[in-house]
């Protein structure tokens, strides 16, 4: 999943539905961002990080078994992405651990 | 005999240059629409899933269905322009069954109400078994109010409720129903409406439950997360 998602939802600061910035670090939603006001709603940071090494913890966990999954349905595809997958592995860390210590 | 549980996903929200529909959104690990999905498959007598989409979410709604619940068969139907000309198209694609008599109830939820208590689907759906209908709702008790000289009146408020979702039918009333309005041209707000004018159905009413929230509001986001991880979710 991409870490940051432009979808249309309502502000409650400037009223209307405009385009929003959602930003996720991992799996947990870091902020959102109103384009037509700039209100902007973010997670407490050190609260932030601390349930993300929880999530983080659980995702390497449970890889294996989603992993497996993945193989018995899709085992070409599976093969054919893999290495794709492992190269954009290091770039999507790194935009998580932006986004918890260096907020965009 | 089984029920059916349709999801609505082709109006949630709108859409400007390449944002998403919020129903793709992740929350807790999941998308937004993969809950309200899940939902009716902790119900063991609902045995047919229809997912509604828009016709250019189709592909990003074929990938999430096949990550996010593999082996999970969910039937994908295009909207139309409204939430009324989505939900018939969705009783379209069931008519044959709903005809041959395998569907009992139908149940239609918002996809854009992923935290929907198991409970609600239940008492929908026992409420629906029994008297041919069933919907959720919370009352209002926060509104006022106001005569025609600008004071607070209490008039006309008693009884109002906020409608919530999924909202559970009889088959074939509620197909009929919907063959009716398409016949007369009639766009009903909610389910519940075109039933009642074409039916004459009386409409039950079961508990609804404050956390059943439509995401709306950014804000609505955190609480959605908030309520799932509350909820035993491991994020």
């Amino acid at each position: 999943m991409d870490n940051v998602h432009i979808v249309v939802l309502a502000c409650h600061h400037c009223d209307g539905e405009h385009l929003h910035e959602v930003t996720y670090a991992g799996r947990l939603l870091a902020s959102t961002v109103c384009s037509n006001c700039g209100h902007t709603i973010a997670k407490d940071l050190p609260e932030l990080r601390r349930a993300y090494l929880n999530d983080v913890e659980h995702r390497v966990r449970t890889k294996p078994r989603r992993m497996l999954r993945r193989v018995i349905r899709h085992p070409v595809a599976f093969a054919l992405d893999l290495p794709g997958a492992l190269l954009v592995k290091p770039a999507k860390l790194e935009a998580e651990l932006r986004v918890l210590y260096g907020r965009r | 005999m089984t029920h059916a549980g349709i999801v609505l996903a082709a109006g949630s929200g709108t859409r400007v240059g390449n944002s998403r529909n919020k129903v793709y959104l992740p929350l807790a690990g999941r998308r937004i629409v993969t809950w309200s999905l899940e939902l009716f498959r902790k119900i063991p007598g609902v045995g047919r899933l229809v997912l509604v989409v828009r016709s250019e979410d189709r592909e990003l709604a074929e990938e999430v269905l096949d990550r996010e619940l593999p082996g999970v068969p969910v039937d994908l139907v295009t909207g139309g322009e409204t939430r009324h000309e989505s939900e018939y198209r969705a009783l379209l694609h069931l008519a044959e069954e709903i005809r041959r008599g395998e569907i009992d109830v139908v149940l239609v939820h918002d996809a854009a109400r992923p935290l929907a208590p198991v409970r609600i689907v239940e008492e929908v759906l026992a409420a629906a078994v029994r008297n041919g209908s069933a919907i959720p709702a919370l009352p209002l008790e926060d509104v006022a109010g106001v005569d025609e000289a600008g004071r607070l009146s209490r008039a006309g408020r008693d009884g109002m409720v906020r409608v919530q979702t999924p909202q559970a039918f009889k088959s074939g009333p509620l197909l009929a129903a919907y063959h009716a309005a398409a016949a007369d041209g009639f766009a009903g707000t909610d389910t519940a409406s075109c039933v009642e004018r074409y039916e004459g159905v009386a409409v039950h009413v079961v508990p609804g439950d404050p956390r059943n929230i439509k995401v709306t509001y950014a804000d609505d986001l955190l609480t959605a997360e908030l309520v799932l991880a509350a909820s035993g979710y491991e994020l």
